[in-house]
């Protein structure tokens, strides 16, 4: 059983991620709010794969990514991004996340991201 | 600001992004219906979305609104959880993450036809009969009509430059 974090400061976001994601597969979930407990919660957690959303308050996903990548170099990061960011998820690519997923995506979408990930 | 101010193409292109957006975040029809001069009111709904746009060339604002209902409908579809909880904090959370959406894909949309604006974040009006005046403002009302009941899209956008000029839809 894989272990995901969602990162979102919008619930609404995190419970469709973890409803997408469970819908088919037993993953033990853990939530961050924002980029700064993603961090601290990654370093505890250790999860097998990251969702994260871009823009947040306290620390965005950008810093969040970046800094959890320094840490460990093979944590596997999905971006969460609406379009019109494309120079912030630029720079999350450059830093090394594995994947990203625009909004609005539909569940198959988020449920093969995470697998290809899981299987990589 | 009068209504030859406004800019046609560009509320046409706008209202095309939304209504494809809204689509497919929901996976439902929506249908556009008459467009009108709005008059300082909104309707009967409660709860009004603020957003401003900012561009070389344009600037405006666009008010989403619509009942606190449509606005529940619309929540509980995409997580009945959160609206089973009957905390309207959540249902404006969520909504604004859907304006969010709809204002994303409304910069890439307008992008890809050469046109670059920003879209600021929500901000959330809501209450019992309250009523917003624009006093520089003439905007556009399209109704967009769903399974969720009707959001109005209220929009001033004026044009200031002319480097680029919007294509028809």
């Amino acid at each position: 059983m894989g272990k995901i974090m969602i990162v979102d400061d919008a619930r609404l976001m995190r419970n469709i991620i973890r409803n997408a994601l469970n819908e088919n597969e037993e993953y033990k979930i853990v939530e961050a709010t924002n980029g700064k407990e993603a961090v601290e919660l990654y370093k505890r957690e250790q999860p097998d794969i990251v969702t994260m959303d871009i823009t947040m308050e306290e620390k965005n996903g950008v810093e969040a990514a970046k800094e959890i990548l320094e840490y460990d170099a093979n944590a596997k990061i999905i971006m969460v991004t609406s379009l019109g960011q494309e120079k912030l998820l630029q720079e999350c690519v450059e830093a090394g996340v594995s994947d990203y997923i625009v909004k609005p995506f539909t569940k198959e979408r988020i449920m093969s991201s995470v697998s290809n990930s899981l299987k990589n | 600001m009068c209504i030859q101010d406004l800019d046609a193409n560009f509320i046409e292109l706008f209202l095309d992004s939304i209504e494809s957006t809204f689509s497919k975040v929901f996976n439902t029809e929506v249908t556009r219906g008459q467009m009108s001069i709005w008059r300082n009111q909104l309707a009967d709904h409660d709860i009004a979305v603020v957003t401003g746009i900012i561009g070389e060339e344009h600037t405006g604002m666009v008010i989403y609104s619509m009942k606190g209902c449509t606005a529940e409908r619309m929540i509980q579809f995409l997580d009945p959880s959160l609206a089973k909880e009957n905390d309207m904090k959540m249902i404006y959370d969520g909504l604004s993450e859907i304006i969010c959406i709809l204002s994303g894909n409304a910069m890439t949309y307008f992008s890809e036809n050469e046109v670059e604006i920003d879209i600021t974040t929500p901000s959330i009006v809501a209450g019992n009969a309250f009523q917003m005046h624009m006093p520089n403002h003439t905007m556009l009302t399209a109704d967009l009509l769903s399974q969720f009941g009707t959001m109005d899209v209220n929009i001033a956008i004026k044009r200031h430059g002319k480097k680029h000029k919007i294509k028809a839809a």
